[in-house]
């Protein structure tokens, strides 16, 4: 119930080289921009794509591996896949689609018929065993799609971008409900998004793809503690900085300096959180060893909170209440300090 | 004066467009006017008439069942294989299409012929003779109507969302399974309009029957093969079998309307 890979293709202008890892009853989640490779690893391992190098392995058992010859074609191999949009059968009923596999894995009509019953009501659709997918809601066609998928009882389960087709009101509960449902499969779940919310709800650990590379991988706090790429920075929300520590002083790559708390030595990123750091209509006195003049260059409200860009030698994100950005006066254009405790800024060897 | 906002053709268009819905509309009018309805039912029942009725619907629901054996895998391999000389093999398939019918009954002589290139060897080796017999006019038809069948379906192929035969191979179905459980059903509308054609072309077929399979009265002699030759002794036989013709493709017309003209 493992999966074992490291997939080589060439596609196009995108060469891809990814090593992933899934174990027994633990999700995997491949996060990265559009066009990073996420969906081409997925094909790659259920045999809709083959590989130009390395190895998909399934419990040990080679399912392609050009090196030595091996090629188990899609239809042999013990791997399930939720396509995006699901890709439902539009002439079959929701029952006649989840007993599609078993149907053509052999299974007599009768218990293909029953065990897709079962599944159907276990994901909560057994009202809906007679309609065509286009009667279907997206949540619905989900669940549907997801039955289809572990009425194989597959040793491992795909899912790509799961919850992009969905709407903004049900995908809150349709996220947790998945959730709960992945768990319930004994083998490997790899799962494909963009969104760093489904990939921190889905999964316990993270792969993050960048144009074909993993850029970082690990558990989701480990990347929000110790981003180690803009992109993964800027998608857990920190302001991150990279450049050369002597001591506390951290010289940063582009310009400008930055004061930690803590001792490190030779290249390091460095982060903070938006949180911690403060503005200021006018330059601060005081304690904060760290002062970075700039103008406003746009604000993002985020639920109760907003996040101020500030453009400058040193750019920052900082976030604050909308009752500081009324009272500083804050709109694009406006010069601030933005201000940042040395004890607020973590340094981590790059 | 009130403004228009769809804007009207200019005077001398509109006059040659209306000649030339006059032009398409007479010939039919003078068909209907003509036509002996009282006599219909006896025309219709004349031995000739009668067997050109019988042969014409064996000739062209056999080519269009031939369409659908040979057409249909052929179709597959164009729309979604890299076989090299996809192109040539596809302007070959046209062919039969854009060429004279009578010259393709010519071609089917000189290669289904009894002294033929292939014709000679099903004569001498098998015994099976094609010309002048009904499995000559169906082939003659099959000939002429079947690349209608081809493209029809290799379009319904074409456009067929190729992650359905994904899904289905990620749910363990072999190709063939694939194919009958899912990509048929998918491409059912391309099937129907595709064989509607079919049987219609090879149902008005003459130039490439005539020739390859002759005009033998109850053995190759077809309704517009029997229109022609009733229409020098018998006029009211050959009216109401062009009648039966124009319902016939009245109807086919009818059916693929939303199909070939969305409104």
């Amino acid at each position: 119930m493992s999966l074992e890979a490291r997939v080589g293709v060439r596609l196009g202008t995108l060469a891809l080289d990814v090593a992933i890892e899934a174990r027994p009853g633990e999700t995997v989640v491949l996060l990265g921009p559009n066009g990073a490779g996420k969906t081409t690893v997925l094909r790659v391992i259920a045999g809709l794509l083959a590989l130009d190098e390395g190895h998909v392995a399934v419990d040990g058992h080679a399912l392609d591996d050009p090196a030595k010859g091996v090629w188990i074609p899609t239809e042999r191999r013990p791997i399930s896949y939720v396509f995006q949009d699901h890709a439902l059968f539009p002439h079959l009923s929701a029952l006649e689609n989840v007993a599609f596999g078993l149907r053509a894995r052999g299974v007599r009509r009768r218990d293909a018929a029953r065990r897709s019953r079962e599944w159907l009501d276990r994901v909560g659709m057994a009202d809906n065993a007679a309609a065509r997918p286009s009667a279907l809601s997206g949540g619905q066609a989900q669940r549907v799609a997801l039955a289809r998928a572990l009425v194989l009882e597959p040793r491992v389960l795909l899912l790509d971008e799961p919850l992009s087709a969905l709407d903004a009101s049900t995908r809150v509960d349709t996220r947790r409900e998945l959730r709960r449902r992945l768990e319930a499969h004994e083998g490997a779940r790899v799962v494909v998004t963009h969104d760093p919310v489904d990939a921190m709800t889905l999964g316990e650990r993270v792969v993050v793809l960048e144009a074909g590379r993993v850029v970082q991988a690990g558990r989701l706090a480990e990347l929000r503690e110790r981003p180690r790429s803009r992109y993964v920075a800027d998608l857990v929300g920190v302001n991150l900085y990279r450049g050369t520590a002597d001591g506390q002083r951290i010289r940063l790559a582009d310009r400008g300096e930055l004061v930690a708390a803590s001792h490190a030595r030779g290249e390091v990123f460095a982060v903070v959180h938006p949180r911690a750091v403060a503005l200021h209509r006018r330059e601060p006195e005081g304690t904060p060893r760290n002062v970075l003049a700039g103008t406003v260059d746009h604000l993002d409200v985020e639920g109760d909170r907003v996040r101020v860009i500030v453009a400058g030698a040193v750019p920052v994100t900082a976030e604050v209440t909308p009752a500081a950005v009324a009272e500083l006066e804050l709109t694009a254009g406006a010069a601030v300090w933005a201000s940042i405790k040395a004890t607020e800024i973590t340094a981590y060897p790059a | 004066m009130r403004r228009r906002t769809r804007s009207r053709p200019p005077i001398a268009v509109a006059i040659l467009a209306a000649l030339a819905v006059v032009f398409f509309t007479v010939p039919v009018v003078g068909l209907l006017q003509r036509a002996p309805w009282s006599e219909l039912i006896d025309d219709l029942t004349d031995p000739v008439v009668r067997d050109a009725l019988r042969l014409s619907l064996v000739c062209s629901l056999g080519a269009t069942a031939l369409a659908f054996v040979l057409g249909l895998p052929l179709a597959w391999v164009l729309a979604r294989t890299q076989v090299p000389g996809r192109r040539v093999v596809r302007a070959l398939v046209l062919l039969p299409m854009v060429l004279p019918p009578v010259v393709g009954g010519v071609a089917l002589l000189l290669a289904f012929g009894r002294r033929g290139l292939v014709g000679q060897y099903l004569d001498d080796w098998l015994g099976i003779r094609l010309p002048f017999t009904t499995w000559g006019a169906i082939l003659a038809e099959a000939f002429v109507a079947m690349p209608f069948f081809v493209i029809v379906v290799e379009a319904g192929l074409r456009s067929l969302d190729r992650r359905y035969e994904e899904a289905a191979a990620t749910l363990g179905a072999r190709g063939f399974t694939t194919f009958r459980r899912v990509v048929l059903p998918l491409i059912a509308p391309s099937l129907v309009a595709g064989a509607a054609l079919t049987w219609a072309r090879a149902l008005g077929e003459f130039g490439a029957t005539i020739l390859f399979a002759g005009n033998l009265q109850g053995e190759t002699q077809t309704m517009p093969l029997a229109i022609f030759v009733e229409l020098q002794t018998n006029l009211g036989g050959a009216i109401a079998l062009s009648l039966v013709l124009l319902a016939v493709s009245v109807v086919v017309l009818v059916s693929l309307r939303d199909r070939w003209f969305p409104a």
